[in-house]
């Protein structure tokens, strides 16, 4: 496999496991590219970018999709949930169950069938969450790719749902 | 460079890509012979083996075996043992001062920096040094780093530098093949070329008057730049729309073929892009408004309770019966309560008393109680009582009777008696 053929792979797939020969390889043509390889920790790698780099999503010149309110507070939930530690990295987190949850939708009194839905449906998608439908849930590949700023601003949210879950 | 060196780095076939070329060229003036320089997959070889010491410690090295395995692993091509031994043979690779015995090699720091000198060369022609040049001239006018000869010569070199460009952006525009064209022109930035030259000859005119006559033939050498590169922009816009090759089209020859193309056609002009899936980004502050904003939902409204029984299994017909003799009872009852035990009552007093509507409600109530029961009846005088300060302004005098032997005679004979049990009943 080539170099540049690594690169279309991670390209397509958000999750690619890769040898030290294809990182390397892959490594310098992502930098390349104006992009970042993220490992994640179990010889799987995804494409990031680099700091400072990522596409603004208020930038009118990129076409970005705005998720619906629910899909932002039921990431935030679970990032909440997963991220116990919020001085370290979000990701890989904490797995939760789905009781935990459950636990967290009902203290905000969020709709539980479309919160489910949106991290079942268009977060795991995006690559914001993953875990089987039934739990347990964890933080999909994506957070692994924000870089410091986007981090910031992910505590910020994951803050505010316990503030609010105490409430 | 040994005879075997040279027939790896290709003096024949490889030399006749752009590339080559370039690097034939730019090697020239280090080379002692023609077969020097190689090509763009000398240059990817080259990198893996500078990058093959990523991470090495120090003064440790690598060993010539581990070199190759690694510029392998980063795509090295399958000459890499006499690349190898071609840098040791130039000093790129050298072994540690201390440690001469050993057989370990280090990295000569001028390989990475020639590295980086040959991939721009091919990467954005000799335009790229020419800018590199043209901003380091300068800056350092601007600080006043260089004096005038220094500057003259800078000058003098920028000059011919730019004289080449033309001459060559003039022979291309000419005399060369559309492909040779396509290959030779990448790089070539004339407008951002003038604009600094323009830039240097206002420092050198401020800086030193006397060198404004060489500023000035520079620009005008810029501006001949600009114009032939213009010269080969506009032949590979006519031969290329003759062609209809996408890569070569103006604006409104390629509506025009995104058009009338047939699908091929345009598959191709895409053979050479990649696409990147859509980055689903998602925007984290809008996640802390929403959370900031989010406001649970107040407690649901209580259901209504359910009914006792269902309303429907009772018999609407008899309820509405079981209505009209309890309300004919009270109005028996009332009757009665007027009466106290009398057989005749004048309810004037207690009608006016009543107020109003209370009088009203209590006459209609009278007045139709014969309807329940005919041994009732209610009179009516002709005279009209007028109290314009009382409760009832206007009241007729009004007299309850009852005749209570018929009444007991007809209970008597009347076995259902509705009225007067349901009288008791709802007294009790």
């Amino acid at each position: 496999v080539t170099g540049r053929e690594t690169l279309a792979a991670l390209r397509a797939a958000p999750v690619v496991p890769l040898e030290a020969a294809e990182r390397e390889q892959a490594e310098r043509l992502a930098a390349g590219a104006g992009r970042r390889l993220v490992a994640l920790g179990d010889g799987s790698f995804t494409l990031g970018w680099p700091e400072g780099g990522a596409p603004d999503p208020a930038d009118e010149r990129y076409e970005s999709r705005a998720f619906p309110d629910l899909r932002l507070k039921a990431l935030a939930c679970l990032l909440h949930v997963c991220w116990p530690d919020r001085d370290d990295s979000p990701y890989p987190g904490r797995a939760a169950t789905l009781d935990d949850i459950d636990r967290v939708f009902a203290d905000l009194r969020l709709d539980r069938r479309h919160a489910l839905g949106a991290l079942r449906g268009d977060l795991r998608t995006a690559g914001l969450c993953a875990g089987a439908d039934s739990g347990p849930f964890k933080l999909g590949p994506a957070v692994a790719a924000w870089d410091d700023g986007q981090i910031r601003v992910a505590r910020r949210a994951a803050d505010l749902v316990a503030e609010v879950a105490g409430a | 460079v040994t005879a075997s060196e040279q027939t790896t780095l290709v003096v024949g076939g490889r030399r006749s890509t752009p590339a080559g070329r370039l690097l034939g060229a730019a090697v020239a003036p280090a080379a002692r012979d023609a077969g020097a320089a190689g090509d763009e997959h000398d240059l990817v070889t080259s990198r893996a083996i500078i990058d093959a010491f990523r991470g090495v410690e120090g003064q440790r090295g690598l060993r010539r075996e581990e070199i190759a395995a690694r510029a392998h692993e980063l795509g090295a091509g399958p000459d890499i043992e006499s690349r190898i031994e071609m840098f040791v043979r130039c000093g790129a690779l050298r072994p540690p001062q201390s440690k001469k015995h050993q057989q370990t090699v280090l990295l000569h720091p001028a390989v990475l920096a020639g590295q980086l000198a040959f991939e721009r060369l091919i990467r954005r022609g000799g335009v790229g040094e020419l800018l590199t040049l043209l901003d380091a001239t300068f800056a350092d006018l601007a600080d006043g780093r260089v004096s005038e000869e220094e500057a003259a010569a800078a000058l003098a070199d920028l000059h011919l530098q730019v004289q080449l460009l033309a001459d060559e952006a003039d022979r291309l525009s000419t005399a060369a093949t559309l492909q040779e064209i396509l290959d030779e022109h990448r790089g070539q930035d004339a407008r951002t070329v003038v604009a600094r030259v323009a830039d240097l000859q206002t420092v050198v005119s401020e800086c030193y008057p006397a060198m404004d006559g060489a500023a000035f033939a520079l620009v005008t050498e810029a501006q001949r730049y600009l114009a032939a590169v213009q010269g080969l922009v506009d032949r590979l816009l006519d031969e290329g729309g003759d062609m209809r090759s996408f890569e070569l089209l103006n604006p409104e020859q390629y509506w025009a073929a995104a058009i009338d193309c047939g699908r091929d056609a345009l598959a191709a002009a895409c053979e050479h892009l990649a696409f990147d899936r859509a980055p689903e980004s998602v925007d984290l502050q809008a996640a802390v408004d929403a959370v900031l904003a989010h406001r649970p939902p107040g407690p649901r409204a209580a259901r209504p309770a359910p009914p006792l029984a269902d309303p429907l299994a009772e018999d609407p017909v008899a309820r509405q019966e079981k209505w009209r003799a309890q309300r004919d009872a009270r109005r028996i009852n009332q009757a009665e309560l007027l009466l106290q035990g009398a057989d005749a009552v004048e309810v004037t007093d207690k009608l006016r008393a009543a107020g109003w509507p209370g009088a009203a409600v209590m006459a209609a109530e009278m007045l139709t109680v014969h309807r329940v029961d005919d041994h009732y009846r209610a009179i009516c005088s002709d005279d009209l009582i007028v109290d314009p300060a009382g409760p009832v302004t206007h009241a007729t005098p009004l007299r309850l009777e009852v005749d209570r032997s018929a009444r007991l005679h007809a209970v008597e004979n009347d076995t259902s008696a509705a009225p007067a049990e349901l009288a008791e009943e709802s007294a009790a």
